[in-house]
């Protein structure tokens, strides 16, 4: 059974037309922006979602209303970018909470545009989110039809423009500074910080970067209150999240949990995951998206939230489930991980670069090739070792977490794999 | 010329951002739909129009995947080969695409109608393995439906519905477990203020027959991944609703409704075949079928 008896975000759960216009008003839609903007000042809307303790769902989990409180005083224009760039490996819920509730993130840019004192607001979605771009510009424009955005937004003095912006192509556009490069109509590189983007951000001015499901908590939180928010997740993560669950699962898909449920939770309830195929048993769970320190199956009661996951040596992150039955080989595992990221550097620095290209070199002729050398193990611990800590972004760092993780945990798996020199010996993909 | 068959468009574009520059990739977009690929003069086009350094604009070109720099198939065909997308069964609809279209991987064929590539992450894990058609997603496609996929997109071209290399007309598709491919219809509901039912494409009445028609392909074992979906995959009925998607983003902007009509996107065969040629003599990426070999990226 479900454990949510509320979804904050995919409320088309209780009310399946939700994507609907009508259907989204008549369900208390735009009623949290006219709260807003007629009853509260930016101050308060940044004070409540500070005190709700909203989090950053896209990767880092940095309080949103800090985040906010950075911008400097009485410095303008400023930007808000929706992040909708998701690319990575595990990764899915941007897509499907546009399919299901789009209104909900226009609200929510409305009222955040609003507590930030912004007046154009972009939303960046990657290249191939193409149908989910036409979806929100079909939001955006009934948004404008009905004076939720435009000028003079529900008489209220308050402008706000709302542009959709795709990209073509590229992870690390999701990266927040890459991500202005690639709007500001450069090569999405990421810049040194700082200078932070609240600072200086989109053509130097200051901006706010928040993912597509941060923005989604912004209407519940000042419509129903920072308590009623308190009330879901825990002490220190609190709300809900939207788990991407996928991998060797009965029913992969993207499940609201409150936080601190277990991973057993959702991969074994029925009304989520539903097990594993096949009975099979846990291998490896990477529990935030391909760039998330693995575990293993012995962790599954481990609670979803910032604080647990931390505690237990990986991250939450993007809260994107990938479990892997014990059908699949490690070194195999972090090959394929390791061949995301390096298609994927930007290629501005040298350790990210040179360092996964030689990561997939030695992990490609070790197991596609069968020709491993006999000091691969301690090469790749020494690639990785020159990559982690010396990259502009995280881009890097997130290359180490998949060969790290497989070298630390499945040691003899790597062993096997060199002792094999010679034979040729090609590990069999097993498809399901 | 995109300057004057889009102008009103491009200056809705340019009027969102605080600078010209900001525009570039919409233009890009714009600029591969009108001419099926990126060819250096649509390239120094853009630039122009932009008044940014040729250099920045190949640049760009070359660091986004989404850009086309050479001919390519009316139909972009794209499977992810990521985790978990590998474990599930890509690997497998990759051979079955390259084994029916008689291609390589980054190779089209020779009718033009179909490129295949490899890419990474898509995004939707869920419905792993993950395939786009001209960045419309086809959720459910096995390698024992590749058949019905391709025989699909080849009725759409046909039909003379509007294709769009850029994905300026994406719409979702997914096989049900009856082996059908059917339209996800998007429940947006009306523009207020907007006639509900503004006539688009007039593929949309075809597009559903079509889709079905073309579903040949007798349902396949995969009954326990079907169920596992079958609660968010319901066949919608059709609804008029859903052409008005496609209309302009910002009523207030005046122009650059829907992207003007252009000549459909047809790489001049000559030049394609010149570009096959070209892959061919470096040996990187030809198109002959003789040479089916996997080749990887």
């Amino acid at each position: 059974m479900s454990l949510l008896k509320e979804h904050i975000v995919l409320r088309d759960i209780e009310i399946p037309d939700i994507a609907d216009f009508e259907v989204y008003q008549q369900h208390g839609g735009y009623q949290a922006l006219r709260m807003a903007l007629t009853q509260k000042s930016p101050a308060d809307i940044v004070t409540m979602v500070r005190d709700a303790g909203l989090r950053g769902r896209g990767g880092a989990g940095f309080p949103t209303g800090v985040k906010w409180g950075f911008l400097p005083k009485g410095v303008y224009p400023r930007y808000l970018l929706c992040n909708c760039d998701e690319s990575e490996p595990g990764t899915f819920n941007n897509h499907q909470i546009i399919d299901r509730n789009p209104h909900q993130l226009i609200e929510g840019i409305i009222i955040s545009s609003y507590a930030i004192e912004c007046h154009t607001a972009y939303i960046y979605a990657r290249g191939e989110f193409a149908t989910a771009s036409r979806t929100l510009e079909h939001a955006v424009a009934q948004a404008y039809a009905s004076g939720f955005v435009g000028k003079n937004i529900l008489d209220s003095g308050f402008d706000l423009d709302i542009y959709v912006h795709r990209g073509a192509g590229a992870y690390i556009c999701g990266e927040e500074t890459a991500l202005m490069e690639s709007l500001e109509g450069k090569i999405g590189q990421p810049r040194l910080k700082p200078p932070f983007p609240a600072v200086e951000g989109f053509y130097a001015k200051p901006t706010i970067i928040n993912n597509v499901e941060t923005l989604m908590n912004v209407p519940p939180i000042v419509q129903k209150g920072v308590d009623w928010y308190r009330s879901f997740g825990t002490e220190k993560s609190p709300g809900t999240k939207a788990f991407s669950l996928c991998g060797h699962v009965n029913k992969p898909g993207n499940y609201e949990l409150p936080f601190g449920v277990t991973l057993r939770e959702l991969i074994y309830n029925p009304a989520y995951g539903g097990g594993m195929r096949e009975d099979r048993p846990v291998k490896i769970v990477v529990p935030g998206g391909a760039s998330a320190p693995w575990m293993t199956g012995d962790q599954l009661d481990v609670p979803l939230d910032y604080e647990s996951l931390a505690a237990a040596g990986t991250m939450l992150g993007s809260g994107g489930v990938i479990v892997l039955n014990d059908t699949v080989s490690a070194p195999h595992v972090a090959y394929k991980f390791d061949e995301f990221f390096k298609h994927e550097s930007c290629g501005k620095c040298t350790p990210c670069r040179e360092g996964t290209y030689w990561l997939v070199h030695v992990l490609e002729r070790m197991i596609e090739q069968g020709r491993p050398q006999p000091d691969d193990i301690p090469v790749l611990h020494d690639i990785y070792k020159q990559i982690a800590g010396n990259c502009l972004c995280l881009l890097g760092e997130s290359a180490v977490m998949p060969i790290k993780s497989a070298m630390a945990l499945f040691p003899e798996e790597f062993e096997t794999l060199v002792r094999a020199n010679g034979s040729k010996h090609k590990i069999e993909l097993t498809g399901a | 010329m995109i300057k004057e068959t889009h102008a009103a468009e491009i200056k809705a574009i340019v009027a969102r951002y605080p600078s010209p520059t900001s525009a570039v990739l919409p233009l890009l977009y714009i600029a591969q739909e009108a001419y099926g690929y990126l060819s250096r003069d649509a390239i120094r086009e853009v630039a122009e129009i932009l008044h940014m350094p040729y250099t920045d604009v190949f640049e760009i070109v070359g660091f986004y995947t989404l850009f086309y720099d050479r001919p390519v198939g009316k139909w972009m065909l794209q499977v992810c080969d990521d985790v978990p997308c590998c474990y599930l069964g890509a690997e497998e609809l990759i051979a079955a695409l390259k084994q029916k279209l008689n291609i390589r991987e980054e190779g089209t064929t020779q009718d033009g109608m179909f490129t295949l590539q490899r890419v990474k992450c898509l995004a939707a894990c869920d419905k792993a393995p993950l395939l786009q058609a001209n960045l419309e997603y086809v959720y459910n496609v096995t390698p024992e439906r590749v058949d019905a996929l391709l025989n699909e997109l080849r009725a759409r071209t046909e039909r003379g519905e509007r294709l769009s290399i850029a994905g300026h007309a994406a719409e979702d598709y997914e096989f049900t477990a009856d082996g059908m491919l059917h339209l996800l219809e998007r429940h947006l509901g009306a523009i207020p203020g907007q006639p509900p039912d503004p006539p688009t494409t007039a593929s949309s009445e075809a597009q559903k027959t079509g889709a079905q028609a073309a579903a040949g392909a007798p349902a396949e074992p995969e009954k326990a991944r079907a169920e596992a979906r079958a609660e968010q995959e319901a066949p919608i009925e059709p609804s008029p609703d859903r052409s008005s998607a496609g209309t302009q983003p910002d009523p207030e902007k005046d122009a650059g409704a829907v992207p003007a009509q252009t000549p459909q996107q047809e790489p001049p065969e000559d030049e394609s075949a010149e570009a096959v040629e070209q892959q061919s003599e470096d040996g990187s990426q030809a198109t002959r079928p003789d040479e089916s070999d996997e080749v990887r990226p």
